[in-house]
This record gives C-alpha cells, sequence and structure tokens, in this order.
C-alpha cells in the first residue's frame, strides 16, 4: 500500500542518485552550451517522454499501440498547418495536435478495444500506414515527400527561439516532460483509475466482478497516450520545422517502443535513460548509417531474453510488469 | 432471485436444461452435483460471464441476463471464482481496495478504511503490503472471499470456495459464510464439490446433473434423495 500512502520522497541513497541525475540532466545543456549538446538532450527527451507514455498504455494494459509514431505525427502535422494556416501559435499548436491525436485515438479505441492483444497491434499498426500515405498523397495540403516547412515563430511570450544553442526549446521539452511523467505517475498510482489499470492488468475477470468496465478503461488509456503523442508530435514539429510522412513510419514506433522495453515496462521513468542511452549510442555509431537501426531489434531480443525489467529493475526491486 | 428455466449450450451440448429455482433472501443455497453437471456455467450465467440462451434471471424485479459482469456486480451481486483470481502484482489490501473502490461515493481513503475493516473481519493473517501472489491458495481463496465482501454485497456467489483446502481453512470459511450471513444479512448461493461442507453450512440444496435440477430441498431431505445417491454413487450402489 506504500505507492498510494506515502506522499513524501525518502531520503535514500537511490533517491540522491535520481535527483542528482535529474539536476545533472536540466543543468548540462546550460553549462556545456553547445547546440549540438542541446539537440541530443532534447531528442532524448522528448523520445524519452514519447516511450513513457506508450509504457503507460503497455506497462499498465498490456496495449501495444503499433501506430503509436502516427498518432506522434498526426499531432505535429495538426499543429503545423494550424500555424501555416491560420497562424496559430505553438502553445495552442499543442493542445490541438494533442487533441487531434486523442480524437483519432477515441475514435480508434472504441472500436479496436473490444479487441485483445495482437488484433489491437495489428489495428493500429494499419491505421498508422493508413495515415502516413494519406499524407503522402495529399501534397496540396502537407506538400507530401517534399517535406512540410513549419512558420518560426521567433519569440512567444518571454522565450527567444533565436539562440542557437536552443536552450528554449530545451526549456520547454524539460519542464513537458516532467510534467507528463509526474501527470502520468499520479494517474497510475493515485487514483482509481490507475487502479483499474493495474487491477485489468492482474486478471481482467476479477476486475469485472468488482465493478470495472474494461472497455472503459482500456480506451481511457488509449485517449491518454494518444493526447500525449499528439502534443509531443506538436513539439516535433516547431521544433524540427520540417515534416515528412516518415515521422508517422512503423520504424518510428519501434524505436520508442525499444526505448521503453529497454527502460522497463511499468515503470515510466526508466524509459528517460534509456533514451539517453539509445540516442547517444545512435550518434557514436553514425558512420554505420541505416545499419544502426539494427541495434533497435538487438536490443528487444536481448532485453526480453536477458533482462526483461530493464533499466528500472536495476534501481527497483519491485516487479513492474 | 429466481432463476427460470435457463438453457445454455455450448454447441451441442446442452449445459444448462432448463434449469428453474430460487434463492430466497437471507438463506445460504447450496448448489451441488457430478463433475459437468452445469453448475459453474449456472454462476456465469448469473454473474454476466455468459447469457443464457433462453430463460430468466429476475433479481429484484430486474432481468440479469444480458448485463455484464461490472453492471451486475453494481447491483448488489458479487462472487469468486473456482480456479482463484487475484491481483498477483497489487498488495494484499490494494486487492481488497479494488473491490470496493468502484462504487460510487467513495474515495480511494475511505476504500483503504474498508479493505482494512474487512481483512480484520475474515482474519486475513499476513501482512497488508505482501503482494498477492505470494500468498498460499487458502490465503488467496480468503482474499479474494474479502474483495467479494468488501463492497457488501446483498447476494455473494462463491464457486468452490474450499476446494483444495486444507479441513482446517475449511472450518474456518464454513464458519465465515455462516457468519456473514447471519450478521450482514448477505443472501449466499455457494457451488461446491465437498457434500460435507455443502451440508454443514447450507440451508437449502439444490442438485444439478448434466444440466437437469434432479432435487432440492433441506439438507436433511437430499441427503436421503434417491436420485441424488444415483447421480453421485451410480445405480447398482442403491440396489
Amino acid at each position: 500500500m506504500k505507492k498510494i500512502t506515502v506522499t513524501r520522497i525518502e531520503l535514500t541513497w537511490k533517491n540522491v542518485i535520481a535527483l542528482l541525475s535529474l539536476a545533472f540532466m536540466i543543468a548540462a545543456p546550460f553549462v556545456v552550451r553547445g547546440s549540438y549538446i542541446s539537440h541530443i538532450f532534447i531528442s532524448a527527451l522528448l523520445f524519452g517522454t514519447l516511450a513513457a507514455s506508450f509504457d503507460f498504455g503497455v506497462g499498465y494494459l498490456g496495449i501495444v499501440n503499433f501506430g503509436y509514431a502516427a498518432f506522434m505525427g498526426l499531432g505535429a502535422y495538426t499543429s503545423a498547418i494550424a500555424a501555416i494556416r491560420f497562424g496559430i501559435n505553438p502553445w495552442l499548436g499543442l493542445l490541438l495536435g494533442g487533441a487531434a491525436a486523442g480524437l483519432l485515438g477515441l475514435a480508434t479505441g472504441v472500436l479496436t478495444l473490444r479487441l485483445y492483444g495482437i488484433f489491437v497491434a495489428c489495428f493500429t499498426w494499419f491505421l498508422g500506414m493508413a495515415l502516413m500515405f494519406l499524407i503522402a498523397v495529399a501534397p496540396e495540403v502537407t506538400r507530401g515527400h517534399l517535406g512540410l516547412s513549419v512558420p518560426f515563430f521567433p519569440n512567444v511570450w518571454i522565450l527567444d527561439f533565436r539562440d542557437p544553442l536552443r536552450l528554449s526549446y530545451f526549456a520547454i521539452i524539460a519542464i513537458l516532460s516532467l510534467s507528463i511523467l509526474f501527470f502520468l505517475y499520479y494517474l497510475g498510482n493515485r487514483t482509481k483509475m490507475g487502479l483499474a489499470f493495474k487491477a485489468l492488468r492482474g486478471s481482467e475477470p476479477a476486475a469485472m466482478v468488482c465493478g470495472i468496465n474494461p472497455l472503459k478503461y482500456r480506451v481511457l488509456n488509449f485517449v491518454i497516450t494518444c493526447f500525449i503523442a499528439g502534443m509531443l508530435g506538436s513539439f516535433y514539429a516547431h521544433y524540427i520545422r520540417i515534416l515528412t510522412p516518415s515521422l508517422l513510419a512503423t520504424s518510428k514506433t519501434i524505436e520508442i517502443l525499444a526505448i521503453a522495453y529497454l527502460g522497463g515496462r511499468g515503470s515510466l521513468w526508466g524509459s528517460i535513460p534509456a533514451a539517453f542511452l539509445i540516442i547517444t549510442l545512435l550518434e557514436f555509431l553514425r558512420p554505420l548509417e541505416a545499419y544502426r537501426f539494427i541495434i533497435y531489434g538487438v536490443i528487444l531480443i536481448l532485453i526480453m531474453i536477458f533482462y526483461p525489467g530493464g533499466l528500472a529493475r536495476l534501481i527497483t526491486r519491485k516487479e513492474l510488469f | 432471485m429466481r432463476i427460470s428455466s435457463v438453457v445454455k449450450r455450448f454447441g451441442g451440448l446442452v449445459a444448462l436444461d432448463n434449469v428453474s429455482f430460487e434463492v430466497r433472501s437471507d438463506e445460504i443455497l447450496g448448489l451441488i452435483g457430478p463433475n459437468g453437471s452445469g453448475k459453474t456455467t449456472l454462476i456465469n450465467c448469473v454473474s454476466g460471464f455468459y447469457r443464457p440462451d433462453s430463460g430468466k434471471i429476475l433479481y429484484g424485479g430486474k432481468d440479469l441476463t444480458g448485463l455484464k459482469p461490472y453492471e451486475i456486480w453494481r447491483l448488489g451481486i458479487a462472487r469468486t471464482f473456482q480456479i482463484v483470481e487475484v491481483f498477483p502484482k497489487l498488495s494484499v489490501l490494494e486487492n481488497v481496495i479494488v473491490g470496493v473502490a468502484f462504487s460510487n461515493s467513495i474515495d480511494l481513503n475511505q476504500a483503504r478504511q474498508k479493505s482494512r475493516e474487512i481483512l480484520e473481519y475474515v482474519d486475513f493473517r499476513r501482512e497488508e503490503d505482501v503482494l498477492a501472489k505470494y500468498l498460499n491458495l487458502g490465503q488467496m481463496k480468503l482474499l479474494s472471499f474479502a474483495r467479494a465482501l468488501v463492497g457488501h454485497p446483498k447476494l455473494l456467489l462463491l464457486d468452490e470456495t474450499v476446494a483444495g483446502l486444507t479441513p482446517g481453512e475449511q472450518t474456518k470459511i464454513a464458519n465465515l459464510i455462516k457468519r456473514i450471513n447471519k450478521e450482514l444479512g448477505i443472501t449466499v448461493l455457494l457451488v461446491e464439490h465437498s457434500t460435507k461442507f455443502v451440508m454443514e453450512v447450507c440451508d437449502r440444496i439444490v442438485v444439478l446433473q448434466e444440466g437437469r435440477k434432479i432435487a432440492e430441498g433441506l439438507p436433511q431431505e437430499i441427503s436421503k434423495d434417491e436420485r441424488v445417491m444415483e447421480a453421485y454413487l451410480g445405480k447398482e450402489h442403491i440396489y
């Protein structure tokens, strides 16, 4: 019951290490001051948070959304097109992107979550591909494979985005990432909704005879994770400022999935160090070009065979999945 | 609750063939029968896991057929499972909390409070923060019993609660069932293999054989009923 009752943070060496790494993570780009370092940190946080939110589906309810990158891409394109057509600023864009992905998530969820396991994975996978091709064949709106360039908003409110060190972007993604992690952790561990997720994961028949409607909670979980994907996609759009349909590809989902599994399913936070590991590793392996993506497959296989608890299991003895 | 002419088929197999009986309020009704006689199928029909092919299950004037398990739970009908179902990665206390948290107008603190009371009431003797998967079978069964009880159901369906338990644990459960019936006013419909257990605990007994009801009555009547003896032991033992 500690999970629900203890709200203060105990001062153990593990927590000290966690807080120190958090402080390091936040301070590093400000101290090191290089646009490349900033970029690595921003990508790691972005993909780590995407993976954490993906984990909120996989780790808590066993829902594998194989079109996850497409929901992120939908958020990105929505926010970009809103900015181009109507001059909607990135802050509203975040919400708009989230809402678009969340709505599609709702429709998909109601349709597919009556199905289980592999069927959900297949359906979302096909949906993701359909969405990607839809964007590719509608160049008058999305500019298809030519790429959609997103207008630049040099300063919104107090932040200056012209800074070559991209520290403003870093600050935003750091805040976004921390809030999303806390939000998901809170939902998963302090609310009835989280309890319902865990109960369903443990035993669906037993959960049903405790008054839990499986479909309702599965859809809720799905909509939440899709909303977050859309929001982060919208951040991606305004950060990278060029969108191509390949953003929605299944390979992107696999990257997110590999990070989540390496981090440790059900841990949420494990995805962040996992993203830092994988993204820096891939930077080192850049000379290998496309071959380096084999690493995702290798990591997934190794994790599944030897260490299904992932990185999180190194720190906590609690069984998460 | 009145079960009237319930039929349930699985392909060509008729699992329940026109079964009718009544569960009177505040009684402990035992449902017995040889293997494959349809006892668990009936429990699954009442709790919404199966939808009967025909017939009605009326509970307080409402037909339960076609309702989902969680809707039936909201009407005040709780159940346990033959093959024990706990939430393995949740703690003992969390397991029980799930049993009450999803009734309306209860927050997690109140749910926790009620859960502790019920664990005390059923005399559960393990730490509340141990994960359910580390419990032994007897403890798991008692835990799922507590989880079914914590939401204060009006009717409790127990599917083979004592199967596989030691005689000591069986006695404990037997006393508990009588207690919740008397003290909390919970009507109990229980399915059991052990005739001794059923004779001891139940007010009335319904006997199923191959999906048909072959007898209904007080324990002493049932123990003398020829058809029941025949169903359990075969014809040659009687003649």
